[in-house]
């Protein structure tokens, strides 16, 4: 496992910060050029692939739209973390199969450190990150449609009961 | 066992439990023609048949009409993808999604609603349970016939007190969002509510008050059916029995909220932060928006005509109206609203989302001020400039001052 920049916001992330209203398409190259640049341009130009997104309370609150959550997978995110997260955002990104972990009480990153992010499924806490910090399981459903890849390729695995 | 009214609904529409989740099937399954774009190709890949056609309501209401080249192409594609989808309800360009749901004859108490928006939620001011979802979660839904959540923890929220002559939906809106703020600890939190207030919100504020819920962050809010419920679904031809929680039914939270007594306005960047009318000082405004899903109803579009009235809008100020469906349109037409804003100086769009989401006709630019009925003010949603939140008869005040203003001050 390889080092990864991490990227800190705050809390209240909103879906129009996370992809700005007018990066709305279905090109998925206009589309992805809008990650994160309600936040910050600068990111939005150069984040790579690989990068892990640490969030505070509540991210992802606001719009249902899905490209908030593509635009992770769009840009190679490989893990978002955050206290807590919006509802339908938490559920697009576990729908498409995109990482994401609750972390509780406060993390220890700084904002641009290079770090390497393992989670102990045993203990639930989160290595290699100065000292360890606890994370929230996710649900038993949740963790099967993510080791799925996602709710689509899960439906002829888990939901083979259309009604 | 006693239940809430959300465990009833949630028991009649138990398909299985599915490890420490439930599979619920659905009544009604909304699309409008942005979130809906995002699933044709996914549709086209999984290549599987519709569980239900007929209980799938497509509606056209984001770009409509387009005001870019790339949104007209956006737009055509859906309406070519639902035109396709043999036995659908389609019904472009009637309307915002979610009026056009709660118009609906169909659409009524107990029922199990979810659609391809957040602001889905709207519907359960008729005592359903409704919920917005992503479109990957649509499109599950969509070939399987229900969808998946936790059990939601239930909150009885109890609201107390009087409407004033300025206080809406809206307001009570903004007051529980001053409490709660933007989120819960516990996620999927449900509220299922009780309009104990003297003379009971009307349903148009309901539907407003409904709305908000999603800023709230709750999956589900739901407004326990009484008289008011039942005169809006009898004046549709609903005829459906309204289901009622059991009186000693047990809840995971209990919160009361007295209507405030003043005109609330919700400060950017986020709805939860909210002040007084009365308290703000001299907040120039560029724009005064009545629309959106929370605020372009008939009650607040008379509440604009009934302030503005043979007035005229102060210079520089826009004000801009759009009836949340065509049906509203024509009604407020009939009534002389439509004249009365008009002779004022405001501008009237047709029935659509407009500037709410930032992605239509009415937009703010970098600088500028916004008030507005609508439902969301974080940073960018709305356009680059600032956007407070209030309810129709503050709005509408500010209009003619080009200040944010308290109308009972005017």
């Amino acid at each position: 496992m390889t080092n990864h920049r991490a990227y800190i916001i705050g809390d209240n992330i909103c879906t129009d910060l996370i992809h700005p209203p007018n990066y709305f398409s279905l090109n998925k190259n206009k589309r992805q050029k809008g990650f994160l640049r309600g936040v910050s341009s600068k990111w939005a130009d150069t984040i790579r692939p690989g990068a892990i997104i640490i969030g505070g309370d509540n991210f992802g609150c606001g719009s249902s739209r899905e490209v908030t959550a593509q635009v992770f997978h769009d840009r190679g995110v490989s893990l978002v973390l955050a206290r807590s997260f919006a509802r339908i955002f938490y559920r697009n990104m576990v729908n498409l199969g995109i990482p994401v972990c609750r972390y509780r009480g406060d993390h220890p990153w700084q904002h641009g450190e290079e770090i390497k992010v393992e989670l102990d499924e045993e203990t639930c806490l989160i290595k290699n990150c100065h000292a360890s910090l606890a994370y929230e399981p996710p649900s038993s459903f949740v963790k099967h449609l993510v080791a799925n890849g996602g709710l689509l390729p899960s439906i002829d695995i888990l939901f083979n009961d259309a009604v | 066992m006693a239940q809430t009214l959300i465990e009833k609904i949630l028991d009649g529409h138990l398909l299985r439990r599915e490890d420490d989740h439930l599979l619920i099937t659905y009544d009604h399954l909304l699309l409008h023609d942005a979130t809906g774009a995002l699933l044709i190709e996914p549709f086209t890949e999984l290549g599987k048949a519709l569980a239900h056609p007929e209980k799938i309501l497509a509606a056209a209401d984001h770009f409509v009409p387009p005001a870019t080249a790339e949104r007209a192409e956006i737009l055509q594609q859906y309406l070519d993808f639902t035109a396709e989808l043999k036995g659908i309800r389609r019904k472009p360009f009637q309307g915002i999604c979610h009026q056009i749901l709660v118009e609906d004859s169909e659409v009524g108490p107990g029922q199990f609603i979810i659609g391809a928006d957040s602001h889905t939620i709207m519907a359960g001011a008729l005592g359903s349970m409704a919920c917005g979802l992503g479109s990957t979660d649509i499109l599950f839904s969509m070939v399987t016939g229900y969808t998946w959540l936790p059990r939601p923890p239930v909150c009885k929220l109890e609201l107390t007190g009087n409407c004033d002559t300025f206080v809406r939906g809206k307001d009570v809106a903004l007051a529980i969002l001053d409490q709660v703020g933007g989120t819960r600890a516990m996620p999927d939190y449900a509220y299922e509510c009780f309009d104990h207030t003297d003379d009971l919100l009307s349903m148009d504020s309901r539907f407003s008050l409904a709305c908000m819920a999603a800023e709230m962050g709750a999956s589900f809010f739901v407004i326990v059916p009484d008289e008011v419920t039942k005169a809006y679904l009898t004046e549709k031809g609903n005829s459906a029995p309204t289901l009622q929680p059991d009186p000693d039914a047990s809840y995971d939270e209990t919160l009361a909220i007295a209507i405030p007594e003043h005109s609330l306005v919700s400060i950017p960047p986020a709805p939860w932060d909210v002040e007084q009318a009365s308290d703000l000082g001299d907040i120039v405004v560029n724009q005064a928006f009545v629309g959106s899903c929370t605020g372009g109803r008939l009650e607040d579009i008379a509440d604009t005509a009934a302030i503005v009235r043979g007035k005229k809008t102060a210079t520089n100020v826009r004000l801009v109206v759009i009836p949340a469906s065509q049906d509203i349109y024509l009604q407020a037409i009939k009534a002389g609203y439509i004249e009365d804003i008009i002779t004022a100086g405001g501008i009237i769009d047709a029935p659509s989302c407009g500037p709410c989401g930032g992605i239509d006709k009415g937009i703010i630019g970098k600088g500028q001020t916004m008030i507005a009925t609508s439902n969301r003010n974080f940073p960018g949603r709305t356009g680059p400039g600032d956007t407070y939140l209030a309810s129709a008869p503050v709005v509408a005040a500010s209009a003619l001052t080009g200040v944010i203003t308290d109308p009972r001050a005017l």
